[in-house]
This record gives C-alpha cells, structure tokens and sequence, in this order.
C-alpha cells in the first residue's frame, strides 16, 4: 500500500439539522456514514451515487474544506485530519478542488489574471516568476494570451471552467477533486473538458477524485470507481470490472437505468418496478434494504461490509459474505 | 386514409425577443411536422432553441413588447393561434412537462387539488368526481398510495414524485400532443430510468404522440422514433432516429455523436469546436465557423433543408462529409 496517495479510513460526518426558533430535538444527519478506501498516485477514482449519498461531502473532505465528525484522512502517510489550520497551509497547495459551477466558483469581480495569481499570493510564490506562471497555466488549459484582462462574465461556460481548472493547477498540485466538474456544461464542451483533464493527468502526474453522477462520464474518465448509497461505500472495482460484472444489487440497478445513446441496444431499464419515494435505511441492516430485489433475512439485522470479493473488487452486500 | 395528414405542421416559426433595442432570434424559420403517435425527440446544445420552441407550440409565447412569434402552427389540419388567448386553457390540447417539477407546481395548493383543477375547469365537473378522478390519475402514474399522496403539498414530495404528479396534471386534459421539456433532466439516473418507463407505458396505452426535449443522446436513442438536431435557432438534421445514429449527415450531428461517452467504451472522445458566443446572426450556414468540412459556399449561404435519403433531412452543402 506505499503506492496510496490518499488514505481514508472509517470517514464520517454527521450533520445536525435544528428544526425551529428553540433548539427542539436535533435530527442529524449522517451524510457519510463510515467509508474506508484509498487512491493511488497517478490514477483517476471515481465516485458515484445519486444525489444525496454523500459524494460531495467526501470529496470536501478530502481538501478539508469540512471536518469531518469522525475518521481520518491520510495524504502521503501524513494524517491530515490532526492538523491544525496552520499546520495545514503548507499542505493545501498540493490538494485542489474544481467546483461544479464555473460561475459560482470565480470571483466576478476578478479579472482572469487576479484569479490565477491569488493561490500564488497566498502562498508567496516568488514574485519575479508570477507572471510567467500565469501564463503558463493559461497554456495548459488553453486559454488565450490575450484574455488576461477579461473578468468571469466575459467567458463562456466551458472557458470558465478551464479557468477554474487553471486555478486549480496554479500550486502544482498532487491531488484534485474534480466534483461535478463538467455536468454543467454541453456535451460538446463536456468532451473538452473531460480530454483536457486526461491529457493534463498525464503531463503532471495528477491523481484525481472524480466525483460525478454520470456514469458514462465516470466510467470514461477514471480507472478504479466507488459506489455510494445514502452514505456508504457499497462497491468498489476498477472500471471495466464494474461495468462488465457489478455485484452490489445497486450498482446493477444503476449500470441499467443509463439510457444508452445506441439505439440497437435495448434499454436494460427496469423490468423491476422500483416502488417510489423515500426508502429510510433501517437501523440495524443493510442502508439498501428497502430498495433491494435480491434482500436476504440477515440484510435487515447486520450492516455488511466491504470486503474483496476478487482481485480489486470489493463489495459491501451480505450475498457475497455469508 | 387520414393517416397521411400530420399531427402537427409548423411552417416558418420565428420567435424573437428583444434585447438592448435589437432583436434576437431564438427560432429562426424553423419548419417541422411531426406524425400522429409518434415520440419525436429535439436535441441540441443550449441555446439552441429547443425551449423557445416548444413554448410557442404550447402557446405559452405571446406577441408583446418584447417578443414576436411569427409563423404558422396547424395543429390536425387546424391553424393554432400565435396570439394570446384567454380562453386557450379551457380548450388547449397540447400539454406540458416541465424541467424542475419543483418549480413547476403550485407550492400553496395540494397536489391532488392541482390536479381535480383540471378537470374542474376543462370539463366542469364536481368536485367529488374530479377527486375520484385525479386519485385514478394517479395510480395510473404508479404511485401506490394515492389517497395519502393526494393530500400532500409539493414540498413534501421527493423530485421524482412531482414528476409524477406534473405527468397526472398533463394527462388529465388527455391532450393530443404531449410536450416533455427535459422531463428528467433535474432527476437522478434511477429515477430518470423510471419517469422514462412510466412515459413509455402510457405512450403504449393512449398513443398520445410526446415531443421529448432533451440534449441527452441516451435518452433519444432508448425512447424516441424520430429525431430532430436543432442548431441556433434551426433543424439542421431530422429522420430516423435509427438512421441518424447508424449514418449522421451533419457534421454537427457527427461531431455531437463522438462527444458523448458511451458506458463500456473507453475510445478518446473527438471534442468538437465550442459554440460560438454571440447572438449576431452569421452569413452562410451557422455551423460554418465550427465545421470540420467547410467548404467556400458555406460562408455564403445558407443550405436549405433536404431530403437526402429517405425520411432523412439534413441541412448541409455536404453531406455524410461527401467531398
């Protein structure tokens, strides 16, 4: 395991809902629910889920963008979950984040050249080299020279993220979160994007957590994807394993309500009929139980756990641990 | 046989809204027909015009200050009016499916109230026999428990459920063209997967021809017979949605086909040119700046839309990249 860049071992994170003007009884909410997984160097993981399960909120804290309540998060054998604010400075240079909405993410009143010069200020890049960094990084992402002096509002949806992704690289990260990061863009620019990504992994060595809920855009851009459902890790395996043979009755579910742009293949779709509304995890058992086809007597008394199944495909399902 | 006549023909549609003093067309003489029974899908990037489109089929475009809607829209052989109408609701007979179910419903009235309004107004029926109604309404869009659903304020529904519950409030008109603007687009896959089930049973049932707006490629090829490809305000492609996949003739089609990535492909994605960012209108044909196969004539004019197989239009100097 020397190869793991990031570590995360039993990660939770609970949120405290205060319903009313008295603080009445608090409902919490365990957004992520104890998940334990790790990314190597070099390589793409990606997470998956429907909206909800908690991929955002792992992906925040990851960056320590959000504390988390309990668990912790190794980067290089470094536990960054015992570091103060301070000590965390020096560290952040090296994890980055991309944000869904290139609009929300940029400052409006920053011209492009502000925006990629802050992480420098802030981590007092050599002032003589600045703008010669700057520059460089409008290279990579291809943005045009000229740009320099043009605020947010002036680009387009697929510019802006290429500028946030400049950002992002502005440090010479090791590691980058990318959560959501070309869903609000057109399949067109999405395609750019997504290349742009691949093609800058390749050039600096980046390792990135990719956090989507297309799964056709996960399963193109990553080598090895995790399954979330309402908090948990309920698969792990490397692209083509999942996709050729997913075992968590959830990720099945999943792989077939992707509408396929080919229309010679049959939409797999539900020939079970999914009932509607809100399906609560019980207490005790398995958080899919209510949802699942396959459920066993034991799915409503134990929580499974993730445990390999064959080579680096792991699976929390009590069909695979009797 | 009747069968020839189209449901709908729509004949050189211009929407323009006014923007700082000049006009700007969201639809551009755009000319289409579409079959009795048929799932017709619309598909482009934003800004395309695919919305603007379809508001003014419904008739939610009025002529005002702001905006023109020019053009003929018959509707079974019968002109449908561009102007604004009072009286439209009662007698209207395209519904609609909205993007954000959320959004879309009334936040301070029950869902089972808003859809017994229906058939209150359009049907002037009692209140007790439009309740039985919209409680049958109901459970025809699979929700199992109507009589306790019915009662519920939307913001006590879960997304998929309004969705739902926006299906019953279409179907109680019993139109005879339902409009679904990216019905699916705020939902998620599983869900999506569902909502696309639900709409291709009762597509079974009545044979209500749907116009599915989309820009996911995954969808039109699952769900949709035909396909039109809208590009700046004008069908550039339209067939088969067969015909299409197996054999774009626009480039633009093309270039949208090779940009998606498939599930179980890992092939490096062909990242077509981005749109242009401008609202001017271009001389020649507007794809002219991004296109792979340009030729002189292409900056010049505009390609009329032709037959070029079959059932299969296309916009283009040159199609199927024919040198």
């Amino acid at each position: 395991m020397n190869n793991a860049l990031i570590t995360i071992q039993s990660l939770e994170k609970e949120f405290v809902v205060r319903r009313g003007f008295f603080p009445r009884p608090k409902k919490i909410i365990r957004a992520v629910d104890g998940i334990d997984f790790s990314i190597n160097t070099g390589e793409t993981f990606g997470l998956v889920g429907e909206s909800g399960c908690g991929k955002s909120t792992t992906g925040r804290m990851l960056v320590r963008l959000m504390p988390p309540t309990s668990g912790k998060i190794y980067y290089q054998g470094e536990e960054l979950t015992a570091k103060t604010e301070k000590q965390m400075l020096p560290l952040r240079r090296n994890l980055q984040m991309i944000f869904q909405n290139p609009h929300g993410s940029l400052n409006p009143r920053m011209s492009l050249e502000q925006i990629l010069e802050e992480p420098l200020k802030i981590h007092r890049y050599p002032f003589s080299n600045r703008a010669k960094r700057i520059r460089e990084l409008m290279d990579y992402v291809g943005l045009s020279q000229t740009s320099m002096d043009r605020y947010p509002a002036e680009f387009s949806g697929g510019q802006r993220q290429r500028i946030a992704i400049a950002r992002a690289l502005a440090l010479d990260p090791k590691f980058i979160v990318a959560d959501e990061a070309v869903s609000a863009l057109d399949v067109s620019i999405q395609a750019q994007i997504l290349n742009l990504l691949m093609d800058l992994q390749k050039e600096l060595g980046l390792t990135y957590l990719f956090i989507s809920h297309d799964l056709g855009v996960v399963n193109y851009i990553s080598d090895r994807i995790g399954v979330m459902y309402l908090g948990k890790l309920v698969e792990v395996a490397d692209c083509n394993t999942l996709y050729r043979r997913p075992l968590h009755p959830y990720t099945k579910i999943l792989l077939a309500s992707v509408p396929v742009a080919d229309p010679n293949q049959t939409f797999k779709a539900m020939a079970w009929d999914t009932p509607e509304g809100d399906f609560p995890a019980p207490p005790a058992g398995c958080s899919f139980y209510n949802r699942c086809r396959e459920r066993l007597d034991i799915c409503s008394r134990q929580k499974p756990s993730l445990k390999e199944q064959a080579q680096g495909q792991s699976v929390a399902c009590h069909l695979f641990n009797p | 046989m009747e069968k020839n006549q189209p449901l709908l023909t729509v004949s050189n549609l211009t929407v323009s809204f006014k923007n700082k003093g000049r006009n700007v067309n969201a639809v551009n003489n755009l000319s289409l027909s579409m079959e009795k029974g048929e799932v017709l899908g619309l598909a482009g990037e934003s800004g395309s015009g695919k919305t603007v489109t379809a508001m003014a089929l419904a008739g939610l475009l009025a002529d005002s200050k702001h905006t023109s809607v020019k053009g003929d829209i018959f509707f079974n052989g019968t002109p449908l009016p561009t102007i604004p109408n009072t009286n439209r609701f009662k007698s209207q007979r395209i519904s609609m499916i909205f993007q954000d179910p959320l959004q879309s419903l009334n936040p301070a009235f029950t869902v089972g109230r808003q859809i017994q309004e229906v058939f209150m107004v359009r049907k002037k029926m009692t209140k007790r026999r439009a309740r039985a109604l919209s409680l049958d309404l109901l459970r025809q869009v699979k929700i199992s428990s109507p009589e306790s659903v019915a009662p519920q304020y939307p913001h006590q529904l879960s997304g998929g459920m309004c969705q739902r519950i926006m299906i019953a409030i279409a179907l109680a008109g019993e139109p005879e063209l339902l409009i679904a603007d990216e019905p699916t687009t705020a939902l998620d896959v599983t869900i999506q997967a569902q909502i696309l089930q639900l709409l291709r049973q009762l597509h079974h049932t009545t044979k209500t021809p749907i116009l599915l707006i989309t820009h996911d490629l995954g969808i039109i090829a699952q769900f949709c017979h035909s396909l039109a490809i809208m590009l700046e305000g004008n069908i550039i492609e339209k067939g088969r949605v067969k015909d299409i996949f197996a054999g774009p003739l626009h480039p633009y089609t093309r270039g949208l086909l090779d940009s998606i990535p498939i599930l179980g492909r890992k092939d490096r994605l062909k990242a077509m040119a981005p749109p242009r960012h401008s609202v001017n209108p271009v001389r020649g044909c507007s794809f002219h700046g991004r296109c792979p196969r340009k030729k002189k004539i292409c900056e010049v004019k505009q390609p009329e839309l032709r037959e070029q197989e079959p059932g299969h239009f296309v916009r283009c100097f040159t199609p199927g990249g024919l040198s």
